[in-house]
């Protein structure tokens, strides 16, 4: 049977209020508001769509995969209850605030270790870092083909045919299993699973596996390292400038003359 | 004249056992539903029935309903006339006691005779003539008004002859009898007997047919009713949802996806409606041109019932016989039964075959534009005389589609999917759920438990930019009258009435245990809402999941406070009046507080303490048309039809008002809209009571309020500017 592999990650609610969140005394952490729920990043959700709907066409076993530190398990079982077969939720300390190529790497060692899969679809990118380098970065550590940006995603006997969205349109690409696609949110939203199907997703214990059980090395690989996190200063200067209408029109040009352009 | 009574015995015996074979199976059909335990408050049901059977209190609410009245108690009567004519025929000199002999019973019999012969031809001219839509012109009704003719006619001639042949004196002022007799008179004692004794052959043998004919016919009314209006539900009405027990053992199924899985009570609704349409004349739904008729619904389902019932029996019998073989001989049949009553025919081959030819309830039998289409308004069930209860079924319903199968409007996910999230339906962070009543400088309540009362803005007075006006208006009038204020803040999360009534009982349970935790934590005794739904979802149903606290409306609340005196109310100070004329104001009654509560008079006094004149639309009080966005309608798309809101909306603007006063966030934007969308919105102001108190205080009253922000007051910009509820949620 196909496989399929959608990578998840679990975000802080993208809809929370900009101005609540803080800037941690260290300078290089955002601390949301408290209360902010977690969710599944919505892309990685019209990825698990894609997943699911390859599944009602031809049928799939479709494995789910997120990766982090202290992981809200309700959230992420929500997959099974839309369709997803299996969760293998891989958390370890080491796994907080992983940059892009070290996430990459768990998840290429995760899929290695589960023995590949035929289809691997991540989200576009994160809805809180906006990178989008994890999908291409397991692409490169799998040695397999990518095919970004994805608007629809079909499987044929021999191929996987993805419609690849361009700035005027789109183009179709097609290759051959085993091949990584990231989705963008036409594929379409996640669907809504039935609330029977989400208590008893509850009930199910999901694998974890840490750093050891993968055997990767965090250690050894390449690190960003985040310098400072700041709110850009900005002023604003208030002058007035009063008088008759000539007046006021003769100061107005003035200041736009010596001082704005 | 003496007849063969063995003739008749065995007349007697074959109508019987038809009645008995019709009816069997429709009992048995019955009982394919859930149980359901309703025999309790022995008292109260037994009073509440005489009232409603004897009293026809509820049939009585319509002027036509005199007509059944006079039929229901002229057939009673008659009913024993008849059978002291049944004795009389089969013995001489036969008297029923105290009724056999007494001029008085036959006066009131003739009486109450010629009043169904008039109902009769009233109601055949109504049905056949006049043709509302409510009533249908088919051969079933008029088979029966025939039979009730027919029966009521021969028994006057057959009366009138006897009174011919021998003069009785307890039949003396028996008035038809004695005319007929007197029509009569010249005939022939023998051919007066030859034909008196057809009549009583024919009068007896119609009584039979209808006997027969009622478990197949719309009448079989006569005998599910009575049961129906002693089974009606006790608890109050806003709470009359069926909770689901998510935790039981074996739930493994929710909500209604066919028939046999409504309860009893449910399954006798279908039985005991007269097909009388009072419900759908007054369904928004349908009054708006959807497929919804709250009349079609029932009879539809019963239909369905009457065609599946064979099939289910016969299905339901072999899963029996089959597990009491599995199972050995340790299950008795009766438990067999009950299990399966439960889950529904065995899951084998030869069920689930059968099963894919079956129509499905939901999609055969009740398309999904039907059940989406409810606002729950309550006002089927308000109208319907057999005490039929409507709404639990289109919820059982919803929640089959949402909480087993997945399917439901792609609005109500998102509106979901903000209250599991944003604990709103709106999708506004939960984080700013408090912002705006801290703006008016309102404290919460762990700021100040002490607080005289816990106001509760709800979603719409806490993050829509309109209904935020309502709470700075009440908050304004509660600071005149001196009350302390304190609210919950960012720790009140939407009530989940719109998840429940959209079938998302899982997720309404979370939101009100949060909300129930929440209040509990705080020790909060009594709560003030802004919205009738929270309203009645905290008063009414937080009680199911053990919530114990006193919940008052606002309009209930104000006029508490106004009646203490302790808001000075300016009359006419609206700034629209003209000299000498008060402002025109109509109010319009919000299902949940009307309907649901019973909360009529007050929001009505308030507005004449503020000087309006009131005038009452034609459909008011119980009677009320929905402004269409009950049930979790106001997060759907209406496309079906004409909009619910434009139809009140209209007939508002008939009554040509200055002011449109409601006492809820939902009909106030469902109105807005509606009075904008008719293009009236800059002659008719649509404003919540609170507002339009809040512009009548007295400017005495009114100086303690000088810290609010200017956001806070209405009054003088009216609602020129308000941003509306969005209906679809962004
Ligand atoms: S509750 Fe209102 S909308 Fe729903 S069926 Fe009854 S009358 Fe119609
Ligand atoms: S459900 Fe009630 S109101 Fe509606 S048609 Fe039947 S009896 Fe009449």
């Amino acid at each position: 049977m196909l496989t399929i592999a959608v990578c998840v990650k679990q975000v802080t609610d993208p809809e929370a209020p900009l101005s609540l969140f803080a800037i941690a005394a260290d300078g290089r952490h955002l601390v949301p508001p408290p209360g902010t729920p977690p969710v599944l990043s919505t892309f990685d959700e019209n990825a698990l769509e894609a997943a699911l709907k390859i599944k009602d066409a031809v049928g799939s076993r479709v494995t789910v995969l997120s990766m982090g530190n202290k992981l809200a398990k309700p959230v992420l079982k929500k997959t099974l209850a839309a369709g997803a077969d299996e969760l293998i939720l891989l958390e370890d300390e080491q796994f907080e605030d992983l940059d892009s190529n070290g996430t990459a790497m768990v998840l290429a060692a995760t899929i290695d270790k589960l023995g590949g899969f035929d289809i691997v679809l991540c989200g576009r990118q994160a809805a809180d870092t906006d990178a989008g380098q994890v999908g291409m970065g397991i692409a490169a550590k799998l040695g397999i083909p990518a095919v970004t940006l994805a608007r629809k995603v079909e499987v044929t006997d021999t191929s996987v045919r993805v419609e690849r969205i361009l700035p005027y349109g789109h183009e179709v690409v097609e290759a051959a299993p085993p091949v990584l696609v990231t989705a963008s949110n036409e594929i379409g939203e996640l669907r809504f699973p039935p609330v029977k199907a989400v208590i008893a997703a509850q009930k199910v214990q999901p694998t974890v596996w840490g750093a050891a059980d993968l055997g990767v090395d965090l250690a050894r690989s390449t690190r960003a390292n985040l310098v400072k996190f700041f709110v850009p200063a900005r002023d604003i200067l208030c002058e007035m400038i009063g008088g008759s209408p000539q007046e006021i029109a003769n100061g107005i040009t003035e200041v736009l003359k010596t001082r704005i352009v | 004249m003496t007849y063969t009574s063995s003739v008749f015995v065995i007349v007697l015996m074959i109508a019987l056992a038809l009645f008995v074979y019709v009816l069997v199976p429709r009992v048995q059909y019955l009982l394919l539903g859930r149980p359901e335990p309703r025999v309790d408050q022995v008292v109260r049901r037994t009073a509440g029935f005489l009232v409603l059977v004897f009293g026809q209190k509820k049939v009585l609410k319509e002027r036509v309903g005199l007509i059944h009245f006079f039929i229901f108690w002229g057939f009673i009567v008659i009913a024993f006339g008849t059978l002291q004519v049944v004795g009389e025929g089969l013995r001489e000199g036969f008297s029923l006691p105290v009724i056999g002999d007494n001029r008085a019973f036959y006066l009131l019999k003739d009486i109450l005779s010629v009043l169904v012969i008039t109902g009769v031809i009233v109601a055949a001219h109504i049905r056949y003539v006049v043709r509302p839509t409510r009533l249908k012109a088919n051969l079933e009704a008029g088979i029966i008004l025939g039979l009730i003719f027919a029966l009521v006619v021969t028994e006057f001639f057959y009366s009138g002859l006897s009174y011919a042949l021998a003069p009785r004196a307890s039949h003396s002022l028996a008035f038809v009898a004695v005319g007929v007799s007197h029509l009569v008179g010249g005939s022939g004692a023998s051919a007066l007997d030859a034909v008196g004794h057809t009549l009583w052959w024919l009068h007896v043998v119609l009584l039979l047919s209808f006997l027969v004919y009622i478990p197949n016919s719309k009448h079989f009314h006569l005998i599910a009713c009575p049961f129906n209006e002693w089974l009606r539900n006790l608890k109050p009405r806003g709470g009359q949802i069926y909770p689901v027990d998510f935790d039981a053992e074996d739930a493994e199924s929710f909500g209604v996806g066919r028939v046999e899985a409504f309860t009893r009570k449910q399954l006798l609704d279908l039985y005991s409606c007269a097909e009388c349409g009072r419900c759908q004349d007054n369904c928004p739904a349908y009054q708006s041109g959807k497929r919804l008729s709250s009349k079609l619904l029932i009879t539809k389902l019963r239909d369905h019932l009457v065609e599946e019932g064979p099939r289910l029996l016969r299905e339901r019998r072999a899963a029996a016989s089959k597990s009491a073989k599995a199972s050995g001989e340790q299950a008795g049949p009766l438990d067999g039964h009950e299990n399966d009553t439960r889950s529904g025919p065995a899951d084998g081959g030869a069920a689930l075959s059968s099963e894919q030819a079956r129509p499905a309830l939901i999609g055969d039998v009740i398309s999904l534009q039907e059940i989406w289409a409810c606002t729950t308004c309550y006002s089927c069930q308000e109208q319907c005389p057999v005490q039929n209860e409507h709404i639990n079924k289109i919820i059982d319903m919803r929640r089959h589609l949402v909480l087993m199968e997945g399917e439901l409007p792609r609005e109500a996910q998102l509106v979901f999917r903000n209250m599991e999230v944003n604990g709103n339906p709106l999708g506004e962070s939960a984080l700013v759920r408090g912002d705006y009543l801290r703006m008016l400088q309102v404290p919460t309540i762990a700021e100040e438990p002490e607080a005289d009362v816990l106001y509760w803005p709800g979603c719409a007075g806490s993050l829509d930019a309109r209904n935020q006006k309502v709470s700075a208006a009440f908050v304004n009038l509660a600071r005149a009258a001196g009350v302390s204020v304190a609210v919950l803040g960012n720790e009140e999360k939407c009530c989940g009435e719109a998840a429940r009534r959209l079938g998302n009982e899982y997720l309404y349970q979370s939101l009100a245990a949060e909300n129930i935790g929440v209040l509990a934590g705080h020790n909060v005794r009594k709560i003030v809402t802004q919205c009738p739904h929270c309203f009645n979802t905290l008063k009414n149903e937080y009680p199911q999941l053990g919530a114990e606290f006193e919940v008052i409306h606002h309009t209930q609340f104000l006029h508490e406070l106004a009646s203490r005196g302790r808001l000075r109310l300016d009359a006419g100070v609206l700034g629209t009046a003209q000299a000498g004329r008060h402002e025109r104001a109509v109010y319009h009654d919000s299902c949940y507080l009307g309907r649901y509560n019973g909360v009529y008079d007050q929001p009505r006094e308030l507005l004449k303490l503020a000087g309006l004149e009131l005038m009452e639309l034609p459909r008011t009080r119980s009677k009320a048309f929905c402004c269409g966005a009950g049930g979790g309608r106001i997060w759907l798309e209406e496309s079906e039809g004409e909009r619910i809101n434009n139809v009140r909306t209209d007939e508002i603007l008939r009554a040509a008002p200055d002011v449109v006063a409601v006492a809820c966030p939902y009909c106030l934007t469902m109105l807005k809209d509606g009075v904008d969308d008719r293009g009236a919105g800059d002659r008719v102001r649509v404003m919540d009571i609170a507002e339009i108190l809040q512009g009548a205080l007295s400017l005495s009253s009114q100086a303690g309020d000088s810290k609010l922000p200017e956001r806070g007051n209405t009054t003088s910009s009216g609602c020129a500017a308000e941003e509306k509820l969005v209906r679809s949620p962004a």
